[in-house]
């Protein structure tokens, strides 16, 4: 097989995935409720709603004709309206997805940076001090609950020790409308640097700090073990053995040959990380009430983020199908990305 | 063929691999850790005076605290009556802690064991048949898989209700695949083992072959997966009722205790901390129990996800 064919056939694959994926979520939402247009219509929906939705999404015909405008709508992008924003639902979540996107390619990134390294030298250690130490703390930073430890991390750097803002989006909020950025990607932070507002851009940036330092703490651990597992199974090989025969210094071995032979299994876990910490950035958001992204609407569509007297608030159906599909698609494209890096280091694999 | 003493051979595996593993610092403080929290959650009632409900809040006055504003009067910084304080209720935190954990590690457990019992299904069925039933019910556990847990079980509350049985159900919903694998590639293996095909040849229907020989000998790696996904279940539970789509008030929970703590942040320092420390040990130490035994198992992979 071709590299073509191979890549063709892993996007047909993503494809597969993708329609199942709105399968499943026809199914729960057209299926288990008992009259989903009430559930489409929120709380209280007036006789007038239900009618209107039941026409919308055809919930008088039979189910395959349902499933069939589904599939229409999600397909052309009609995620319907959200009940609790008033505005289309894919309005709303390509609005919030750049600011959701920065945050969790910034802490993969970091996660990256320091995990390998210190992956590689837990391997070159392994069994030792070091090695154990770095276990320890990769299977605690792994076990952290981010929504706890965002509040912690708040606790001693805002309230105790005063040296970083509690929650700035406020601030940041008013700084930007007296210096107002370009909207050219719609990731603030990516657009303050664009369009030049320094000022802007160190005020958010000051602001993702803490959320960031939350969310790469979880990816760091998986990352060191990764990269320790991988470096180990390189390091027993026979062509390591030779080039260490050969008088090629250490250092070498370990970040140039063994490395670059490692570095693969680890990066598939990159990708899966990436994806993963949006569900991180959902809680990060809401800890820390940064620039509204997805979990922002997550917080919102749920009903439930505000009030905690046991009255569940009104469900913002559209809106939670919505943000789980686009999960999903994100999902779905970084395993996709993640099987041409792998074809890129391994021709192997397409055969 | 002595065909009732296979299903002893790998337990007896298991239990060598238990032995190992006893000399492993780390897997032992992770077991020590985990007894501990489950004597506090099974004990809960008799550990502390209060009550889940810290006494009801009629029974006790809320207790008047020196230095503390009125308006936050519920909360008391730790005494010796109260080791964790008190929360915003004026309950005794430590209760309230203790039946957090104990709630924690019941939909926990019931996760888990929903999640082997959908997977155990699907995968015995998948690798028994195998054909196009093998090929439908894995692409359908592929797109499980593909989706992050924790946002398909966001979709399966927003649906069936945020409460102690709806959040327990959307999690062993989306909790399965992985033991569907599992038990699919352990019962392929023992397929073609000469007993199977022996009890075959003997006339046994499919469903006694299923239970009586295919069971039993693909559950021991399935209990390894119960006990690693242990720590990531609960924190999946905590981290939607922190949303406020999991367990909902007056249950003692940790998540939403670390919800409510938010709101006193810059004078209740306890409020946040205790809980948040307990679901991590929690958390923590079934994670260094797994890795552990992932790592006797198969030491190239350390089974962190």
């Amino acid at each position: 097989m071709n590299i073509g064919a191979y890549v063709i056939r892993r996007a047909l694959l993503m494809v597969v995935v993708l329609v199942g994926t709105i399968t499943v979520t026809f199914f729960l939402s057209h299926l288990v409720p008992s009259n989903p247009a009430i559930f489409f219509g929120g709380q209280n929906p007036t006789p007038q709603e239900i009618q209107r939705i039941t026409q919308e999404y055809g919930f008088n015909t039979p189910l395959y004709n349902q499933f069939y405008i589904y599939l229409r709508d999600v397909l052309t992008g009609n995620l319907g309206m959200s009940l609790s924003f008033q505005l289309p639902v894919l309005a709303l979540i390509l609005e919030g997805l750049p600011n959701t996107l920065t945050l969790a390619a910034i802490s993969t990134a970091i996660a990256l940076l320091i995990g390998i390294p210190l992956g590689i030298e837990a391997a070159r250690h392994a069994g030792k001090r070091v090695d154990s130490l770095l276990r320890v703390f990769s299977v605690g930073f792994v076990g952290l609950p981010q929504f706890w430890l965002g509040i912690i991390l708040q606790l001693v750097f805002a309230i105790w020790w005063g040296i970083l803002p509690i929650g700035s989006y406020g601030g940041t909020l008013t700084y930007l409308s007296f210096h107002p950025i370009k909207t050219i990607t719609g990731s603030y932070l990516v657009d303050a640097l664009l369009s030049g507002n320094m000022g802007g851009f160190a005020a958010i940036a000051e602001s993702m700090i803490l959320p960031v330092i939350t969310l790469s703490l979880y990816p760091l651990g998986i990352i060191v073990r990764h990269t320790r597992a991988s470096m180990l199974a390189t390091l027993n090989q026979d062509y390591v053995r030779t080039a260490r025969a050969y008088g090629i210094p250490e250092r070498e071995i370990n970040y140039g040959l063994a490395f670059r032979n490692a570095l693969p299994p680890v990066l598939i876990y990159a990708g899966l990380i990436f994806a993963g910490s949006i569900i991180g950035v959902i809680y990060v958001e809401d800890v820390f009430n940064l620039i509204p992204g997805i979990g922002y609407l997550v917080i919102y569509g749920t009903g439930t983020g505000i009030s905690s007297s046991g009255i569940s608030g009104s469900v913002d159906t559209p809106l939670i199908l919505g943000v789980a599909i686009v999960t999903a698609i994100i999902y779905a494209l970084s395993n996709f990305a993640v099987d041409l890096v792998q074809i890129y280091y391994d021709r192997r694999i397409i055969k | 063929m002595d065909v009732s003493r296979r299903p002893a051979s790998s337990l007896r595996r298991l239990g060598r691999t238990i032995r190992t593993l006893s000399r492993d610092r780390l897997f032992f403080v992770g077991v020590v850790i985990v007894v501990f929290l489950a004597v506090i959650g099974i004990f809960a009632p008799w550990l502390t005076p209060y009550g889940d409900q810290g006494a009801g809040l009629a029974a006790t006055p809320v207790p008047s605290c020196p230095g503390v504003p009125t308006e936050i009067a519920g909360l008391c910084p730790p005494t010796l009556a109260h080791p964790f304080g008190t929360e915003e209720l004026g309950r005794d935190l430590m209760a309230r802690v203790f039946f957090g954990v104990r709630t924690s590690l019941t939909i926990g457990l019931y996760v888990v064991v929903l999640a082997t019992l959908i997977g155990l299904a699907v995968g015995l069925t998948a690798a028994f048949f195998g054909g196009w039933v093998d090929e439908i019910l894995m692409r359908v556990t592929d797109i499980f898989l593909s989706f992050p847990h924790i946002v398909l079980a966001l979709v399966i509350v927003a649906i069936i209700g945020a409460s102690f049985y709806g959040v327990f159900i959307a999690l062993g919903v989306v909790w399965w695949p992985a033991f569907a694998r599992l038990a699919r590639g352990k019962a392929l293996v023992v397929k073609t083992q000469n007993f199977v095909l022996a009890a075959k040849a003997a006339g046994m229907g499919n469903g006694g072959i299923i239970v009586r020989h295919i069971l039993p000998n693909s559950l021991a790696p399935l209990v390894v997966q119960m006990a690693l996904d242990m720590g990531f279940a609960i924190l999946a539970e905590a981290g939607l009722s922190f949303l406020g789509l999991g367990v909902r008030p007056p249950t003692a929970d940790l998540g939403v205790m670390i919800f409510e703590s938010r709101f006193y942040l810059t004078t209740a320092w306890w409020f946040a901390l205790f809980p948040g420390i307990f679901l991590f040990l929690l958390v923590l130490s079934f994670n260094l129990i797994g890795d552990r035994v992932t790592q006797y198992l198969d030491p190239r992979q350390s089974g962190l996800r």
